[in-house]
């Protein structure tokens, strides 16, 4: 009896490392061999079922949109070092110098987020209807979505009542 | 003392040998009679103990055949369940790549 429950367990142990040596062997290939390409794109070809006009389509748009993403990014990206050096300068204090970059800052990341959605308007009218739909949907929970979860949390009961200890 | 009638058909062989004609019987399935006395021997035998099925068991599986097959099975369905995980990671990280391009406000720290 006790050497057969001890075969059992054993046995128990062997099928456990078997299950779990092949399932990582596998997911480690397949994830592999499934991210390897190094196209922006290929989860738009995937996802939304593109053929190769459509995808030819959408990558003019993509290439024609990523110009102005990074010009309107490193526009940030200055501001944000004019803001780091204002803060060097001033003393714990908020100038109006600060205040007018952060507004220049918040200008202009909605500058992006509005050019963004109209890249993904035309992104979307590029694909056959339903699949536009689902991602001009994927995509603004994609982007968007994260803001509003923030903004949410922020303006949440909980968050008042924290505001109310302070 | 027998009723008339039964000792009437009694007396008349040939008017019996017509009522059994007349009311066939089922003919049994082949083996019928040697299955009946299998189960009645399985019946009489005392029940195994916990015991012997269990070293039964353990014996049966430790055979190569039943071992190798579960081997194999377990294998299958570890990689089965792997390669699916494989895909929807490379699917989330297709899609990361993808919004990182177009919105990297949202993928800055």
């Amino acid at each position: 009896m006790r050497r057969s429950l001890l075969i059992l367990a054993a046995a128990l142990v062997v099928c456990t490392a078997v299950v779990g040596a092949s399932y990582f062997v596998a997911r480690q290939c397949c994830a592999h061999l499934l991210a390897n390409s190094s196209d922006d794109l290929e989860w738009l070809r995937s996802e939304f079922h593109l053929s190769g006009t459509e995808l030819q389509h959408v990558r003019q748009l993509h290439e024609g949109y990523l110009p102005k993403c990074r010009a309107i990014c490193a526009r940030i990206a200055v501001k944000k070092q004019e803001l780091e050096a204002e803060f060097a300068a001033s003393t714990n204090q908020v100038t109006p110098v600060i205040e007018q970059t952060l507004k220049d800052i918040a200008v202009l990341r909605a500058q992006c987020q509005a050019q963004m959605l109209q890249h993904f308007q035309e992104v979307s009218q590029a694909m056959p209807p339903a699949e536009g739909r689902r991602y001009l949907a994927e995509m603004q929970r994609l982007t968007l979505g994260f803001h509003e979860q923030f903004e949410n949390r922020m303006s949440g009961p909980a968050h008042e009542h924290e505001h109310g200890h302070h | 003392m027998n009723p008339p009638n039964e000792s009437l058909l009694a007396g008349d062989g040939h008017l019996g040998t017509l009522l059994r004609e007349a009311r066939p019987r089922p003919e049994l399935p082949p083996g019928f009679a040697a299955a009946v006395w299998r189960r009645l021997e399985r019946a009489e035998l005392p029940d195994e103990p916990a015991v012997n099925r269990l070293d039964r068991v353990v014996a049966w599986l430790l055979r190569p055949r039943p071992a190798l097959a579960g081997a194999i099975a377990l294998a299958c369905l570890g990689a089965s369940l792997g390669a699916h995980e494989g895909v929807v990671l490379s699917k989330q990280a297709a899609q990361a790549r993808y919004v990182a391009a177009v919105s990297p406000l949202n993928t800055g720290p």
